[in-house]
């Protein structure tokens, strides 16, 4: 079976190689003919970014994962480090792949070189993979490291004080089995949740209605919150469920109101029609709020009485990709 | 030093112009004699600094002929000179290749050598000047200067330009009894003015970089003090392990090996008051009073100023390493630390409560030797917001080697809609900027040395300040025996109880990889 070294681009070389390999990488670039001190320098670097695979992680999913770090690093000039447990049998300890691409855009704004070391580590030797990369970060920037698919018993055995030493520590809640709730991270919690930037654009949609209220009106008489998602959507809905809350939360901190609103979620049919997302306010008089998405339509809904008269208020709410949530997961 | 009057030497470097010299280097046969002496001097020789008369005379114990002897420094120039051998040069300089046999005790071959140099004024019809290079162990160093002596060969046109010159390459003792015991001997013999203590690193274009960053421009001088500077790490960090070399490493240790010495130089270039002029005893004297000023380490196996460490088995560049005990001729029953690490204080008006963080390790994460000037962050009064908590204050950082530059670490904000802000590197690189055909630390040192300038080398009371300041410790350290020896895996960092020095004044230290 492949190592998810195998299948990511690049060439295999050995570690001891690599430093003087990234030196050839970018010594060969520039105008041929000119001297080394006249050649442009392209290698500008803002960041180091960790892709760090799990061991179940399939095939596609590190390409894709791969591809987007490669597409952030081409408006990001970063050095990235991709970390594949390697699950197979072999004697090697750790193998090594260089990749580096050159990208070249609509002006000369818009050029950049990227390369990104590809490490295939046993998980029994990974107690020295924060050595073994650490030589290879500009330490004197920020370092991001990205988890797709870790295991979270595995963070706390093998990787956190790895991870303790970077600038954040992104994830995605789709992917991992329990939100990592159960590694016991420093105080200053560093971690981003990808699907929680996902959902930007329908916080945006909900933050943009609800902020022309005041907090005291829309916590005042609210019984329960119930959040209504189908199966795809479940990560992204429980995301929204705890921003809802917390944001209720303060509402109600500074209305001086006290009484606990009950939350709720629910899994929804969606053989009967597209994957929805569906928040409802529901309160003790007659006021209401109801918040629909369906992303498939790229669409939402809004209808509401929080004490101005009905409201009706279709939304456009478009989706938050990948590489877009990877952007605001690190940069915010 | 030199006095350049002649008019073809007007407008050319200081470095031209230097008088007929023969080079008599002592431990010919050795690795650092075939590594560095001898590329450098063929260097020179590429770039028409070495004196129009120029002899090079190989000193050692093993009986070879002038041929052989031109053979060995041919293959030596072949394997590690930075430059291809030129067939022309060669031949030029092969003629001017000799050979002496003796042994370093008996005082009939130095007797043979004076009668030999002699004879090369007689054929030249020109004074020579004499350098002697000891590159040997140290337990020879004292018969060796003795005989200079009782040959006469110190005294030779002595109180003129071209006065005989001794090179000594480190240790200058192991420690303060014997830095003074080896001080003593050499000035029986020799006069201070003629002595030359080489610490390679004092070569480094870098390393004399950092007087010119300083004194040159005006903007760090005002913040170069206590007012703005957080603190100091000084990193001489080695990837390679103890290799054949682990007789003598055995006998020495981290802080005898580098500490003592080389990361010393470097601390007193960056932390010494700016020299009434750039005469050498004028920049020397600065040095000797900043490693004076250098409060006493505290000494205790919890709680203290210094750690010491050995390294355990680990991974290095993906490969496994074995520990030092399991290295060839490491006794068991070895303390010898491999790794060193100290937190010192320098009481004068600059640089009071400023911590200095040294260390030095073999079998470390990668090979990097760097001076990191922490900046005290700022108020913090302007951007109130979570992310600006954890912004770092600036720093300077001086990369001595591999890729020698300069980087300075600033805030900036990202481009958006938002006040983001991450820190940002301005850099420069000796490569990139300059090329890379700068001349090797040796280079620099041996025409310096025939140019009688000894700016860039240790003057006795120097070795004696830093002697001082570091024989308690190795003493502490004797008593203790393994007690309060901690260890590192190959391929890390150094030991948990180095991190635990900087983090008890909330530092940490930098993780320095490739830039």
């Amino acid at each position: 079976m492949n190592s998810l070294l195998d299948i990511l681009p690049g060439e295999t070389l050995p570690i001891s190689a690599i430093p003087q390999a990234l030196k050839n990488v970018w010594g060969s670039l520039g105008t041929s003919g000119l001297a080394d001190s006249k050649r442009p320098d392209f290698r500008a670097v803002q960041m180091n970014l960790i892709v760090h695979f799990g061991s179940t992680i399939s095939n596609q999913s590190a390409l894709d994962a791969f591809n987007t770090a490669l597409q952030f690093s081409e408006t990001h000039p970063c050095r990235i480090i991709v970390l594949c447990p390697d699950i197979n049998d072999s004697s090697t300890t750790i193998r090594a792949k260089l990749f580096s691409q050159c990208y070249i855009g609509s002006g000369s704004k818009n050029i950049s070189a990227s390369d990104a070391i590809i490490l295939s580590y046993k998980e029994k030797e990974s107690h020295f993979l924060e050595y073994q990369v650490s030589i290879w970060l500009d330490n004197d920037l920020p370092t991001y490291h990205w988890l797709h698919g870790v295991d979270a018993q595995k963070i706390g055995s093998n990787y956190l004080q790895f991870l303790t030493q970077c600038t954040k520590v992104i994830y995605d809640s789709a992917l991992a089995q329990d939100h990592y709730s159960s590694v016991a991270w420093p105080s200053n919690n560093p971690l981003k949740d990808l699907t929680f930037f996902k959902t930007l654009s329908a916080r945006q949609s909900l933050a943009q209605f609800l902020s022309a209220y005041e907090p005291n009106s829309i916590v005042d008489n609210l019984l329960s919150i119930k959040l209504n998602y189908s199966s795809s959507l479940k990560a992204e809905g429980l995301c929204l469920l705890d921003w809802t809350e917390e944001a209720l939360r303060s509402c109600c901190q500074i209305s001086k109101l006290s009484h606990a609103i009950k939350y709720e979620k629910e899994l929804t049919d969606s053989s009967l029609g597209h994957n929805t997302l569906v928040l409802n306010f529901k309160y003790q008089n007659e006021r209401f709020f109801r918040w629909t998405y369906t992303p498939e339509k790229l669409s939402g809904l809004i209808e509401a009485n929080l004490g101005k008269g009905n409201v009706h208020y279709p939304l456009q709410i478009l989706p938050i990709n990948l590489q877009h949530a990877l952007n605001l997961a690190i940069l915010s | 030093m030199q006095d350049h009057t002649h008019p073809f030497l007007s407008g050319l470097s200081k470095h031209r112009g230097a008088p007929p010299t023969v080079v008599v280097i002592f431990g010919a046969s050795g690795d650092l004699t075939a590594r560095k002496l001898i590329p450098a001097i063929y260097n020179l020789g590429v770039d028409n600094l070495l004196p129009s008369t120029f002899y090079l005379i190989g000193y050692g114990r093993k009986p070879l002929s002038d041929v052989e002897f031109q053979q060995i420094v041919a293959d030596a120039v072949k394997k590690h000179s930075r430059r291809p051998i030129s067939k022309d040069l060669w031949e030029r300089l092969q003629n001017c290749v000799l050979y002496h046999t003796g042994d370093y005790d008996t005082s009939e071959a130095y007797k043979t050598l004076f009668d030999r140099i002699n004879h090369l004024e007689g054929t030249i019809k020109q004074p020579l000047q004499s350098i002697f290079y000891i590159s040997t162990p140290p337990t020879v160093f004292k018969p060796i200067l003795e005989n200079l002596g009782l040959s006469g060969l110190a005294k030779r046109h002595l109180f003129t330009a071209i006065e005989s010159k001794v090179i000594l390459e480190k240790p200058f003792g192991r420690d303060l009894t014997t830095a003074k015991e080896l001080n003593d001997i050499i000035s029986k013999q020799f006069e201070e003015k003629q002595v030359y203590r080489i610490d390679h690193y004092l070569g480094k274009e870098t390393v004399q970089d950092l007087l010119v960053q300083r004194f040159t421009n005006s903007i760090f001088e005002p913040i170069w003090n206590f007012n703005y500077v957080e603190n100091v790490q000084i990193t001489v960090a080695e990837e390679l392990g103890v290799g054949t070399r682990s007789g003598y490493y055995d006998q020495s240790g981290a802080l005898r090996d580098m500490i003592q010495n080389h990361t010393m130089q470097l601390l007193s270039l960056v932390a010494m008051e700016p020299p009434v002029s750039s005469s050498p005893e004028d920049i020397r004297d600065e040095k000797v009073k900043l490693l004076k000023a250098i409060q006493p380490v505290r000494l205790s196996l919890k709680g203290g100023d210094v750690v010491r460490a050995r390294y355990t088995e680990g991974l290095i560049n993906g490969e496994k390493a074995k520990s030092y005990l399991e290295e060839n001729n490491i006794p068991g029953d070895s303390f010898t630390e491999t790794y060193a690490a100290l937190r010192l204080y320098i009481n004068n008006w600059r640089w009071k409560g400023v911590p200095f963080y040294i260390r030095s390790g073999k079998r470390m994460a990668r090979r990097v030797t760097e001076i990191a000037i922490q900046f005290k962050r700022s108020p913090g009064t302007l951007f109130k917001s979570e992310q600006f908590e954890t912004l770092p204050g600036n720093s300077l950082i001086i990369q001595i080697q591999p890729d020698e530059g300069t980087s300075f670490i600033l805030n900036s904000k990202v481009p958006g809609l938002d006040m983001r802000i991450q820190p940002v590197k301005m850099h420069f690189r000796y490569a990139t900027t300059y090329g890379s055909n700068t001349p090797e630390a040796y280079e620099r040192l041996i025409i310096d040395c025939i140019m009688g300038d000894s700016t860039l080398f240790i003057r006795g009371d120097e070795a004696i300040a830093s002697w001082k300041l570091y024989t308690p410790i190795l003493e502490f350290w004797a008593q203790c025996k393994d007690i309060g020896l901690a260890s590192y895996a190959c391929g890390s960092w150094g030991p948990l109880e180095s991190d635990q020095l900087l983090w008890e004044n909330n530092h940490n230290w930098r993780r320095i990889g490739l830039c």
